[in-house]
């Protein structure tokens, strides 16, 4: 997939409020070539209006699950980004946007591909 | 072949199966507040500028959307976390 979006002349990289001891892991664990950003406090996720707040019964769930936010982002704010995709052309245009509110969801890699076609 | 999404599916299947009702219902509810909150809709969309901006790299060094942008077209993509 990296090879195919890079073969289009494009770059991957993706954004998360995680702190890099951590993300490094993740980098590693899987090899990736691309860079993790740490996007401390969701900055730039804001400006991309994608964050939103979890509620606490929820963060009661993640925490007896083992997954501890304040430690893996760095902040006590419990704020997450929406997982998001988006493409952006050399204009700096968004040219496609992929967002559900089911977290699971993704943007295909068919369809990220489609999109740098275009922008060929 | 499976779209991505279907195995993305396929694998929250497996981990939902694994977990205590209570919990479950504690996620699909948060979930289904925040498709109904609208955020969807709300943010930047295609035909808006993507704001630039430079944040520390995994890879080391630091990496700026303008500067990725001289070279091509990115791929940026939000996530929550590893976990």
């Amino acid at each position: 997939m990296l090879a195919d979006i890079r073969n289009l002349g494009a770059e991957l990289i993706a954004v998360s409020p995680e702190l890099h001891d951590v993300s490094q892991v993740t980098a590693e664990k899987n090899h990736l070539t691309f860079p993790i950003l740490n996007d401390e406090g969701n900055q730039v996720a804001k400006k991309f209006r994608l964050v939103f707040h979890l509620p606490p019964d929820l963060r009661e769930v993640y925490l007896s699950l083992g997954i501890d936010l304040p430690a893996h982002n760095g902040d006590q704010s419990y704020e997450l980004p929406l997982p998001a995709t988006y493409v952006i052309d050399r204009g700096g245009t968004i040219r496609a946007v992929f967002a559900d509110a089911d977290y699971v969801k993704r943007m295909e890699p068919a369809e990220i591909l489609a999109a740098l076609r275009v922008l060929k | 072949m499976t779209s991505l999404n279907e195995q993305l599916e396929q694998m929250r299947q497996v981990s939902w199966g694994r977990w205590p009702k209570e919990k479950l219902e504690v996620v699909l509810k948060a979930r289904d507040e925040l498709a109904r909150s609208g955020i969807v809709d709300r943010i930047l969309q295609v035909g808006d500028k993507a704001p630039d901006f430079a944040l520390p790299s995994s890879l080391g060094g630091t990496v700026r959307l303008s500067d990725l942008l001289h070279r091509g077209p990115v791929v940026l993509a939000f996530y929550r976390g590893h976990w």
